[in-house]
């Protein structure tokens, strides 16, 4: 085990020092950031579009690092030669990809970690800068009853405060100290999405073990798409079935999408963010779809290894 | 030493380099951004058209293309379509294409609730589709049976908008069984009864609308609400004075010549008056305070409202009603504003005049006076307590008070 951790740490280590991974963390990071700008635009749903665009940015981008940072990690390996310092040790190969595929989650789990922070920071902030909350903070009832405008001073005492509250809360919701509906929604959406990525993560390692970095970035976004579309693909099978099949070809046409809505990933399973604007559905943490990420990553990976253990290094 | 020359002398030259690279993309860049800023001013003339929201796939097809980023869809679209709507507001205001825009986000994201309001505050309200209003909410009650607000915004849409009470009380007792319903909702069927109940909705929704607005900071809901409210207030006024001036006639047998004629023969019913001033001073004053609007809704509400009025209602724009003198109590139109009082005694005009010119067609000379050209005679009142001036010479008709017009 502790082989693992130490391929894990030093795939880590390795993917820290990619600068895709920058470069899309500072993106996602931006987009947040606009959110606001982007709130000012709208009528009525400010709260709703700041939340679904970091939602959105966090699973999105979640999902470039696991396909551009993943698709490189074992072939680059090959390609530079560097396995055979590696598997020249006493380290069995389901060693090497387990590890490799840890490392990868860990670096995706902390970058998620990262926007998440950043992410209910500014979710605090702008509560910080509604009108009424900054209204009653800000104005000084005098004695004839008329309301003192606030100074310059007092703005920015007032903005430095927020910004210092926003983080501080941000950390406290991390750490599970301080929580409201909302972000508490929010932490679960964010953990269903992860279930998500350990499984396109999972992919991206198979892929790799056999692949080019380019074919393995393609298959996981097909992946990925086929995944988001599993529910579709068993009402295409249900609505044929219901039809009847005339022909055989008809009948193996069900059976192969039957089997396909089986055994591709169902991602739609880990998709919670339209809940978080209906009203009274409370986001729950359900056995069944934890089990499944787990269950369905351990066999991806599983056959990852599998195909990894037959490949010829020469 | 010498070393230390060379060194000093590749620096400066590695300086001059790197100017010299930064001075050369500015030197290609800068035209760029030049060509760009006169397209940008092409661009700002052109007159915005939105009409590009009708070449839209429809929600479900989009639903499969965005690959469960549908609520991100949704809400792009939806800043599209506030901007369609800006759009329209300031050229057109025809809001008919934007209904696809509204059918697409609520077809991607079913609980979008401020879609369907919104939506149905578009189509209705400015656009005059109220069906297509409606449909929006009809849509997100099936979408969204345990929320209160469409039901609710669907009653008002039917009783204030189409007038169709036994619609509108569907909608409210529907909203009534929602389980977040506030007390308001059902004030709002004992309304229902009243014979004025549709403005005192229409009132109390705007009002909502508009303090809500404020607290949201949203100028276009604002806008909208501030201005629905007076036209509603208006309304109800002029039905207040309508129903007094049907009274005037059956008691006394003649039209009221003068709007006052109705106070002084006391046949104003005692009616709910909102005074406007009292109105919006108070939303002045409790804006000018820290805290959510919302929370004054009952105390303005309070402050508006005098109960059995029978004083001569006013205006809730600074204007004055009068009657309008070619018509009679029975229709609609009779009690105007002065904007639409002068539209109207232009058109009063516009038509004695144009009598006077066929018969001048006809008989190769002016009327003596008007009563060759009306059957039993010209009995319209000025309606500025002056007199019509009738002149056979020329056939000039006009009003002593406004030669004018």
């Amino acid at each position: 085990m502790s082989k693992i951790w130490a391929i894990a740490f030093n795939t880590f280590k390795e993917a820290v020092r990619n600068r895709i991974l920058y470069i899309l963390l500072v993106f996602a990071l931006l987009i947040m950031a606009s959110s606001g700008i982007v709130g000012e635009l709208t009528i009525s749903a400010r709260e709703r579009i700041i939340t679904d665009l970091g939602i959105t940015s966090i699973n999105f981008f979640g999902l470039l690092i696991a396909i551009f940072v993943g698709i490189g990690l074992v072939y680059n390996e090959l390609d530079k030669k560097t396995i055979y310092t590696i598997v020249t040790k006493p380290i069995d190969r389901h060693q090497f990809l387990i590890g490799k595929y840890l490392g990868l989650l860990l670096t995706i789990y902390i970058n998620i970690l990262i926007m998440v922070f950043f992410f209910l920071a500014v979710i605090y902030y702008q509560g910080y800068m509604d009108f009424d909350v900054m209204s009653k903070a800000l104005w000084v009832e005098q004695a004839n009853g008329e309301w003192a405008s606030p100074t310059v001073i007092s703005y920015f005492m007032y903005y430095a405060k927020a910004i210092v509250f926003s983080l501080a809360k941000a950390f406290g919701t991390l750490t599970l100290l301080y929580h409201s509906p909302l972000t508490q929604g929010i932490l679960l959406v964010v953990f269903y999405g992860c279930l998500e990525l350990a499984i396109i993560t999972g992919f991206a390692i198979l892929y790799s073990s056999f692949s080019t970095p380019t074919l393995s970035a393609m298959l996981t976004v097909l992946t990925f798409i086929i995944g988001r579309l599993n529910a579709d693909i068993i009402v295409f099978a249900d609505r044929m079935k219901e039809k009847g099949f005339e022909t055989s070809t008809q009948k193996m046409k069900y059976i192969f999408a039957w089997v396909a809505a089986h055994v591709t990933p169902n991602l739609w399973l880990f998709n919670r963010r339209t809940s978080l604007a209906v009203d009274n559905v409370e986001i729950r943490l359900e056995a069944y779809p934890v089990l499944y990420g787990i269950l369905y990553s351990a066999a991806i990976l599983y056959l990852a290894v599998h195909i990894f253990r037959k490949r010829n290094f020469k | 030493m010498e070393n230390n020359i060379t060194h000093k002398k590749n620096a400066a030259k590695n300086v001059l380099d790197y100017t010299w690279r930064i001075l050369l993309f500015f030197l290609i860049f800068i035209p760029a951004v030049f060509i760009q800023n006169k397209q940008l001013n092409i661009i700002r003339k052109k007159p915005r058209i939105y009409r590009q929201s009708l070449y839209l796939p429809s929600g479900k097809n989009i639903r499969l293309i965005s690959i469960g980023y549908d609520r991100f869809m949704a809400d792009f679209i939806w800043l599209r379509a506030i901007q369609a709507f800006g759009g329209h507001w300031e050229s057109d205001r025809n809001y008919q294409s934007i209904y696809h825009l509204f059918d697409v986000i609520t077809d991607l994201d079913p609980g979008f609730i401020e879609a369907y309001t919104f939506g149905n505050l578009v189509m209705g309200d400015e656009g005059g589709h109220q069906r297509l209003g409606l449909e929006l909410i009809n849509k997100g009650i099936i979408k969204n049976p345990t929320n209160y607000l469409l039901p609710y915004w669907g009653g008002y849409a039917a009783f204030w908008q189409m007038d169709d009470p036994v619609l509108a009380k569907y909608y409210y007792t529907r909203a009534l069984k929602a389980r977040d319903v506030p007390n308001f909702v059902s004030r709002i069927l004992t309304y229902m009864e009243l014979k004025s109940g549709r403005y005192q909705v229409a009132f109390e929704k705007y009002l909502r609308d508009w303090l809500e607005g404020i607290d949201n900071q949203d100028d276009i809901v604002i806008g909208i609400a501030s201005e629905r409210i007076l036209d509603v207030i208006d309304e109800w006024q002029r039905y207040i004075i309508t129903q007094a001036a049907k009274k005037y006639v059956v008691e006394t047998g003649k039209n009221p010549s003068d709007i006052a004629d109705l106070a002084k023969a006391g046949v104003i019913e005692p009616y709910t008056m909102i005074d406007t001033q009292i109105l919006l001073a108070k939303i002045r004053q409790y804006s000018a305070q820290p805290g959510k609007m919302m929370n004054h809704y009952q105390e303005i509400l309070d402050a508006c409202i005098r109960e059995n009025a029978t004083s001569l209602p006013k205006h809730p724009r600074g204007l004055w009603y009068f009657f309008n003198p070619s018509l009679n109590p029975e229709n609609t139109g009779y009690v105007v504003d002065m904007v639409r009082y002068l539209e109207s005694m232009q058109n009063l005009l516009s038509a004695v005049r144009k009598r006077i010119w066929t018969f001048y067609k006809e008989k190769g000379r002016h009327p003596y006076d008007l009563s060759e050209i009306y059957k039993d005679s010209f009995k319209i009142p000025e309606p500025f307590g002056g007199k019509w001036i009738y002149s056979p010479y020329d056939g000039a008709f006009y009003s002593s008070v406004m030669p004018a017009y």
